[in-house]
């Protein structure tokens, strides 16, 4: 009896498109629900940013740089301000460092929240989207105090941050931080504990951790897969090694791992926040730098742990008070040129959980 | 990285220069010594370099230059490699064979930048137009377009044999 | 001439239960909005009406405005034929459910029999529009929801069989009138009266399973998953077309939600001085409510594992059922 014959289809997903990440568009060959080929095409939100870099002064340059990975703002800008002090050696102040490590951390609880409302909604679930939101709100409002913004905040400055937090900021964290283990709970109970959501992300798209540290894929997706490497502990940069908190490492690299490691990522993130809040020195927050930097002649390359993976910047300076080349780094655009590899032979309906769980976030791959 | 290592490399490798840029050891190599120091970093068990952070493209007016920052996960110590190009000669070879990080990175250089990368898999334009002429990073296109920029004539990735858009090259 | 009054009777009687369905979707609609949004710590509709009552007519008005799209690579008598045949089966079905003991349109011998058979019809539609509509996306979406809607035909019909052995009967009012009959007595007072849910336990679950993955709703929504076909199979729909397939879905669900409340819970029975009708109204809310929740609540299930539960696990345990029961009643 003859095979019978099946055409293979391609499908667009996106670039417009409920579910997907920002402006992403896949050309995927579909051969019935199983995917054969995959074919990322970014460049949707391309903005020049590393081009217009060589036109701004590095303050100028700070405000900037928020928008490329739009979610987690505080990162980028520690990344570049790392780059230029190490290049301009520069001691920063220790309530400097306090703050920067107290909002970095605020962020990432931020971004773990949305991760977890995203990928509940990718997979059908529509009301943690909405649990997730409700502690981003209060984030939101603390960054306001902070740093007078919300989303984008350009606090961080070369030599420390702009200038120092009210009252109001310190007990509300306080408060925060006393608040959110019960969130916690509830998160867990609405999704990591649900049998239909372990079904559907247990086993799916597994990473081999030699494979993933060859092809670029760094901060939770490689501690999914069993690789133990978090540079807050491994290459410790601020004031990280002043902190007593623990890395959670998985065991497959399947999509339950890589969610269930920002859930406890969180729990760490504010364990953190605590202990900052509890040793916070005082003194000045800036160093004396002027605004206007003028690094000397040279080149460095700072990385930290943003909440997708390594996040660096690489800045060249020749003399003068504007970058002569600063790249950015950025984990998900790795993160999506490993997707073929990743997602070959997959199902539809995973493709969408793992594309949700690779946290993309379109600013920072097209920059 | 310890010096014996720095010893090592350059013992191996004359014609590679090198210099120490704040924490970082960087090496620039000769077009013909690039693979093959790459090469070396990547397979030598005391160097193990396993990890191609970033790859990024520079240009300095007078020629174009290639630079990848290398890392080990298992020895913990770092490098940068460098290599340089000019415009009239802007062919390189990939890394990709070794990492498969520099595969978006080299596309994204080669896009931005008109460095073209021998033996890579599938090199078409990442970030800009899939047949935009001109490279939009360099430093003598500007920032805002006028007309006359927008006139002018330039290679499009069609006359380096490149594809453009969505076919891939015949190997890919 | 009596024939004709007889007629117009029963005519009378289809239009006033068409109407009566119509409004029970139009207030399921509104508290599914209400209910989702409770439990998603938000207000849900506010604006149009107190307390957004007039939400679903506003809802009604804005997708008859729209305008009428038909794709032209489309086949065009399908294209427009698809929603008519997941409406009218739909519609259908409330001709034969009662609300009471006198309340109903007409009380047929095949009653259960009947429903079903309508019901299998409607995967008919969203083949032929997930095909008609001529578009990848709803092409898929077509193709899934078919498989999934026919899968659970079987199970779904199987899982009331062996309520229908105990009732001895197809007929809707006579399974209701079963469950009438008194389970455990104290003297003259009925503690617990025979309601097939104490009998046939398994057979509710298996019932309750395979009517929501027949209608559709969440933890089986498979063809209109948002995330990942846009909107199923009928991405390419509009205005009044897709108004028609919402109905339609809607109406599914409630009938079902009537249906476990007749087969399983008593009908229209209950006690003290309340009539019946409301008894009957308040489980049905009961099930939907319940039906709401478990959207709000539950991720999805992907269409291989639908597959495998529908065919692997569902249909093996339902038979079992039919046996057992058989079984125990010979004995």
């Amino acid at each position: 009896m003859p095979k019978l014959k099946t055409e293979e289809i391609q499908v667009n997903f996106g670039p417009q498109h409920p579910s997907m990440h920002g402006v992403l568009y896949l050309r995927v060959t579909l051969d019935g629900e199983v995917m054969t080929d995959i074919d990322p095409v970014i460049g949707y939100l391309h903005r020049s940013m590393e081009k217009i870099f060589e036109y701004r002064t590095y303050a100028q340059c700070i405000s900037i740089i928020d928008r490329a990975d739009y979610m987690s703002a505080y990162f980028n800008e520690m990344a570049f301000v790392q780059s230029v002090e190490k290049l301009m050696a520069i001691d920063v102040p220790q309530r400097a460092e306090y703050l920067r490590v107290i909002l970095m951390e605020l962020n990432r609880i931020q971004n773990h929240a949305l991760l977890y409302g995203t990928l509940g909604m990718d997979l059908g679930a529509i009301t943690p989207v909405f649990y997730g939101q409700r502690e981003r709100e209060k984030i939101f409002d603390l960054f306001e105090l902070a740093a007078g913004y919300r989303m984008h905040p350009n606090y961080f400055r070369v030599g420390g941050v702009k200038e120092d937090v009210p009252e109001e900021f310190l007990t509300g964290t306080a408060k925060f931080c006393d608040d959110f283990a019960g969130w916690l709970e509830e998160y867990n109970t609405l999704l990591t504990g649900n049998e239909i959501f372990h079904v559907r992300t247990r086993g799916v798209g597994k990473i081999d951790p030699n494979w993933a540290i060859n092809s670029g894929i760094t901060g939770p997706l490689l501690r999914a897969s069993g690789f133990k490497w978090d540079l807050r502990k491994n290459d410790p940069y601020s004031v990280y090694d002043q902190f007593d908190f623990e890395i959670p490492v998985g065991t497959q690299g399947d999509v339950f791992d890589a969610y269930w490691i920002r859930m406890a990522e969180m729990e760490q993130s504010l364990r953190i926040v605590k202990q900052a809040l509890s040793k916070l020195p005082d003194g000045p927050v800036k160093a004396k730098v002027p605004l206007n930097v003028r690094p000397p002649k040279g080149e460095a390359y700072a990385r930290i742990e943003s909440p997708r993976g390594e996040l660096a910047v690489y800045i060249v300076s020749d003399g003068s008070n504007k970058p002569y080349r600063a790249k950015v780094r950025a984990p998900s655009f790795l993160h999506i040129g490993c997707l073929p590899d990743m997602l070959r032979g997959h199902l539809v309906a995973d493709v969408i959980a793992l594309v949700g769980v690779i946290d993309i976030v379109m600013g920072e791959v097209d920059r | 990285m310890k010096p014996e290592l720095v010893d090592k490399i350059i013992g191996r490798f004359p014609d590679v220069a090198h210099d120490i840029s704040l924490d970082f050891n960087v090496f620039i190599a000769p077009k013909d010594d690039y693979l093959k120091l790459a090469e070396f970093l990547k397979s030598e068990p005391d160097l193990d370099f396993d990890n191609c952070s970033d790859l990024s493209g520079v240009d300095y007016l007078d020629y174009l230059e290639v630079v990848c920052h290398l890392y080990s996960y298992k020895l913990g110590h770092h490098l940068r490699l460098k290599a340089r190009v000019t415009r009239g000669e802007p062919e390189i070879s990939s890394l990709t064979s070794l990492w498969s990080t520099c595969n978006f990175h080299e596309r994204e250089a080669w896009d931005l930048y008109g460095i073209v990368f021998t033996g890579h898999p599938d090199l078409r334009r990442i970030l800009s137009d899939d047949d935009q002429p001109g490279h939009p990073y360099r430093k003598d296109v500007p920032l805002e377009n006028d007309e006359a920029w927008l006139l002018r004539d330039e290679k499009t990735s069609a006359d380096y044999g490149l594809p453009i858009g969505w076919e891939r090259s015949a190997d890919a | 001439m009596g024939d004709l009054s007889t007629i117009g009777l029963i005519a009378l009687k289809g239009v006033l239960a068409l109407a009566i369905g119509i409004a029970n979707i139009v207030i399921f609609i509104y508290m599914e909005r209400k209910v989702i949004a409770d439990m998603q710590v938000r207000f849900g509709p506010m604006r149009v009406g107190p307390h957004g009552t007039l939400q679903p007519i506003a809802d009604l008005i804005k997708i008859l405005n729209k305008e009428d799209i038909i794709p032209a690579a489309a086949d065009r008598w399908l294209f427009i034929l698809a929603p008519g045949i997941a409406f009218v089966p739909a519609y259908m079905l409330y001709l034969t459910i009662p609300i009471s003991q006198n309340l109903m349109v007409a009380d047929l011998d095949l009653g259960i029999f009947y429903l079903f058979g309508i019901m299998t019809v409607v995967p008919v539609s969203v083949l032929v529009a997930g095909w008609a509509s001529h578009s990848k996306y709803a092409l898929l979406g077509g193709l899934r929801g078919a498989a999934q809607q026919i899968s659970y035909e079987i199970p779904l019909l199987a899982s009331i069989l062996g309520v229908v052995m105990l009732t001895g009967s197809f007929s809707l009012v006579s399974i209701v009138k079963a469950q009438q009959l008194p389970l455990i007595k104290l003297g003259a007072f009925t503690i617990l009266p025979r309601w097939y849910i104490f009998l046939q336990p398994f057979g509710f679950l298996f019932y309750f399973i395979a009517a929501l993955a027949d209608t559709q709703r969440t933890p089986f929504d498979i063809p209109e998953a948002e995330s990942e076909l846009v909107q199923g199979y009928n991405t390419e729909y509009s205005s009044i077309k897709f108004a028609l397939f919402f109905l339609g879905e809607y109406s599914n669900a409630l009938i079902i939600s009537a249906l476990s409340v007749i087969v399983f819970f008593g009908g229209w029975s209950g006690f003290g001085p309340i009539p019946g009708v409301v008894w009957f109204f308040l489980k049905t809310y009961a099930f939907v409510y319940f039906i709401i929740w478990l959207r709000s609540t539950l991720p999805r299930i992907r269409i291989d594992q639908l597959m495998d539960l529908g065919w692997k696990v569902l249909l093996p345990l339902t038979l079992v059922n039919v046996i057992v029961t058989g079984f125990l009643m010979i004995r």
